[in-house]
């Protein structure tokens, strides 16, 4: 009992040490639109015996994944002056080699960057006078996804 | 040889060599199996022993491994890791987590009770139970109030709660009109929520055969 005790134990997750590394990774420009945060731990009941991850008398589960898998997303804008697109890019980008580096062994992407610009520097673009249709707004924002294991 | 020695020490000769072949005779025919029958008991004896000896070590490792983890256990029990999962429970919890987090309200759905699959809870003749809670419709004014809920809400329900799924949302900026209903007293709401947990307890399987609609105690949920 105390062996399923110790996998159901595992499988939960306390977010606040997750939060509160995230909240001093952003700095005060950076304004939160939404914010996801998802725990995946439905696959560890099926993976071993929890008696014998106790035991340790066989490899139950992948290193890394004994406590399941944490995916954050958030979407943001920037706020205290009106940067242009290629200052946006790279402070969002210099946002990514932060997290990275706050967040070890995290898989940190940038799901959607300013100005709709792929990582690959794949873009679109109107030059010249272009007429935008009414209501339709330029969305300012970009998303991130880091995928890791919880902290 | 007689006329050498005389005939009555020939007859103590020959009475001597046959109290000698009748104690041999004894020795080999009596005491000697005896002595394998003994031998062969006493082999046994220290093979008893050396189990027994075997099954007190191992005694001896399940009192310190019960006396080590017996009030582990208890608190697991007392916290209701063992218990069922009744609409009352959550009912309670759910006020309980409003007024502790600090939100004006909020809806929550619970699914069925479902079942996970574990070997060593079905070795002990129990079963995992899982009820998903969804949690939305939260009017809060601020962020901190949903983190404050999704912290809370493993305090409030009994052992387990596993926070599965947590969306934040900004629905409104904060601007003057917003901050002049909050002066007034009005609800004021900037942030949408969703979040999803998973409550995990452990009961034992009822015993083998279907239970009528009549055998679930009021306000439990058929395990």
């Amino acid at each position: 009992m105390l062996a399923i005790q110790k996998l159901v134990n595992d499988s939960t997750v306390d977010i606040t040490p997750t939060l509160n590394v995230l909240h001093h990774a952003l700095d005060n420009d950076i304004k939160l639109s939404s914010l996801s945060f998802t725990h995946d731990a439905k696959g560890l009941f099926g993976l071993a015996k929890a008696s014998a991850a106790i035991h340790k008398s066989v490899a139950p589960v992948p290193a890394g994944q004994e406590r399941g898998k944490v995916t954050i997303k958030f979407k943001f804008t920037l706020v205290g002056g009106s940067l242009d697109l290629e200052h946006k890019v790279q402070r969002a980008e210099s946002l990514q080699k932060s997290l990275q580096q706050r967040f070890p062994g995290y898989d940190v992407r940038i799901a959607s960057q300013f100005g709709s610009v792929t990582p690959t520097g794949q873009f679109k673009g109107e030059a010249g006078a272009t007429v935008q249709p009414p209501g339709v707004k330029q969305e300012d924002s970009a998303e991130f996804e880091m995928t890791g294991p919880p902290l | 040889m007689i006329k050498l020695i005389g005939f009555r020490r020939t007859v103590l000769l020959a009475c001597l060599m046959a109290l000698n072949l009748s104690v041999l005779g004894i020795y080999f025919l009596s005491i000697g199996p005896m002595l394998d029958n003994v031998t062969s008991q006493r082999d046994s004896v220290n093979g008893q022993i050396t189990e027994l000896r075997t099954k007190i070590n191992g005694i001896k490792q399940d009192m310190v491994y019960e006396k080590d983890n017996l009030p582990k256990y208890n608190e697991l029990k007392d916290n209701g890791f063992f218990q069922n999962q009744d609409r009352f429970t959550i009912s309670r919890a759910m006020e309980d987590l409003r007024v502790k987090a600090g939100i004006a309200s909020f809806s929550y759905a619970v699914g069925d009770v479902a079942e996970i699959p574990n070997e060593d809870a079905k070795a002990v003749n129990y079963k995992l139970i899982n009820s998903r809670i969804k949690v939305d419709k939260i009017v809060s004014p601020l962020d901190s109030n949903i983190y404050l809920l999704a912290q809370d809400m493993a305090s409030v329900l009994p052992h387990y709660v596993r926070i599965q799924d947590m969306n934040i949302r900004r629905s409104a900026e904060v601007n003057e009109a917003a901050l002049k209903d909050i002066a007034e007293g009005k609800p004021a709401n900037f942030v949408n929520a969703d979040l999803e947990f998973d409550w995990i307890t452990m009961v034992p399987k009822p015993d083998a055969g279907p239970a009528g609609p009549g055998d679930v105690p009021a306000g439990f949920r058929r395990q």
